[in-house]
Parts: structure tokens; sequence; C-alpha cells
């Protein structure tokens, strides 16, 4: 799971990453995570909006 | 243009504030063209919502998305998608001190999210502590925050009926009124 950190500072801050000047999460329900927990749900987020697997929020106000 | 502008141009805004609108005026003061909003699956203990700032123009994500994205999990109710959003939202005012702009302060900035106790925070934390309070602070303006705390301390209504007038999640209506909140507030928009 420690890989998990090393892949997600890859992508967001590798040569061939994101290169991202800021990156931000607003934690879930739990008070026990991990940083690999964390990295693990980055992960996969960025593998699903790689992938087109996500929504696009219309401007709905809400 | 700094956060100070929005939260002054929030305290006109009624109840329950449009997220749009909050939006449009962010991304004015911080002087961005844009910023995407999308839903993906997390899982929803770990984590709600991630805001990233990307300056690679070849990235597919960034192609397809732009610089600016906002991903929120996509079974969270609106009320909780809204407060995810406009805490995510204020990272645009984020100074650059305060971010987690390379691999190690990325890390420390999980450490501290994985602390149990947090000692010394990094200033990538700090930043995460200060876009709640700010979110908080533009949904609900302070006018209208003393007369709910005046109707709460005369039993007329309950952190419920404020959540569903503000539309923010109702456990963190009760942060709206400790004596830290307006101790926050003011140190972020002095």
């Amino acid at each position: 799971m420690a890989d998990q950190v090393s892949l997600a500072q890859n992508r967001l801050f590798g040569e061939s990453g994101l290169k991202v000047k800021d990156v931000k999460l607003f934690p879930g329900s739990s008070r026990d995570v991990s940083e690999a927990q964390f990295a693990t749900e980055i992960n996969k987020v960025l593998s699903q909006l790689e992938a087109g697997d996500y929504d696009v929020e219309t401007d709905k106000d809400y | 243009m700094s956060y100070k502008n929005l939260y002054e141009f929030a305290q006109k805004q009624t109840p329950k504030t449009s997220r749009n609108i909050i939006r449009d005026e962010a991304l004015r003061l911080a002087g961005l063209q844009s910023i995407a909003h999308v839903k993906s699956g997390m899982d929803v203990t770990v984590c709600r919502g991630l805001y990233f700032s990307a300056t690679s123009k070849t990235h597919k994500i960034v192609q397809q998305l732009g610089s600016h994205v906002i991903i929120t999990e996509r079974s969270l109710n609106e009320c909780w998608t809204r407060f995810v959003y406009v805490k995510e939202l204020m990272h645009v005012f984020t100074p650059a001190h305060e971010a987690s702009d390379t691999g190690s302060r990325f890390e420390e900035l999980l450490a501290d999210l994985s602390a149990p106790i947090l000692s010394s925070p990094s200033n990538q934390m700090l930043s995460e502590v200060d876009a709640f309070w700010m979110s908080l602070a533009v949904l609900c303006p302070e006018a209208r925050r003393l007369e709910m705390k005046e109707s709460l301390e005369k039993n007329e209504i309950d952190n419920y009926g404020i959540a569903l007038e503000l539309k923010i999640p109702e456990q963190y209506v009760p942060r709206l009124f400790e004596e830290r909140y307006l101790r926050n507030v003011n140190r972020i928009i002095k």
C-alpha cells in the first residue's frame, strides 16, 4: 500500500504527470485513515478522470 | 484580490447562498477563467472530494477538464456536494506558501490528515483547515449568523433548521457558534 503514495506523487508531480501547483482534499467520515488510503483514493480518482469515467457537473445551482 | 473580497461579497447574499454566484465571484477575484466540477467514485469514509491545479498542458486530464478541477464523490447528496465544492473552491485563494506543490509537501499533507493529533501542522494542512472556515463564512452571512445564534439561544430553532436554510451538512452547524468561529474568520480576513 505504501507504493500508493509514491504513485500519487508521480502522477501529480512527476515529469509525465499533471505537474500540479496545488492539491487539496476533503477527508471522509472515518477518523482513522492512513496516508496510503488517502493516496489510494487520489489514484482511483485520477484513473477515473484519465479513463473518462466521470460525470461533468452541470451549472445547476444548489 | 483575495478571500476578504469574497467574504464581503458573501455578506450581501441571502441564504441559501447560490454556489454558482460564489463560484463566479471567486473565479473573478482569483483571476481564473474557469474551474471544472466533476463527480467520480471514492470511498467516502476516506475522501469526499479533491481539488487540484495542474500546469501540464499536454496531460490528458488537463486537455479534457482544464487546469483547475474540483472532484466530488458522486454519491454525496446536494447538501454535502455543495459544501465540499465550496470548501475546495476556497483553495483558489491559497497562497503559494500553503500549496501542496511538491511530492514532499503532498506527503506532509497526507501525514497531517492521517495524524490522530496535530501538534505542528504543515502550512498545507493549515490551508485545509482555513478553507473549512472560509467556506462556512461565505455560506452564512454574519448578520444572519447572529440572528440564528439568538434564535438558538431562545430555543426557537435547531441545528437541522439552520442546516436546511444554509444548505450545509447539519454536523457543521455547531461550528458556526463556537467561540473559535469568529476568531478564525477574523484572522483569515484581516
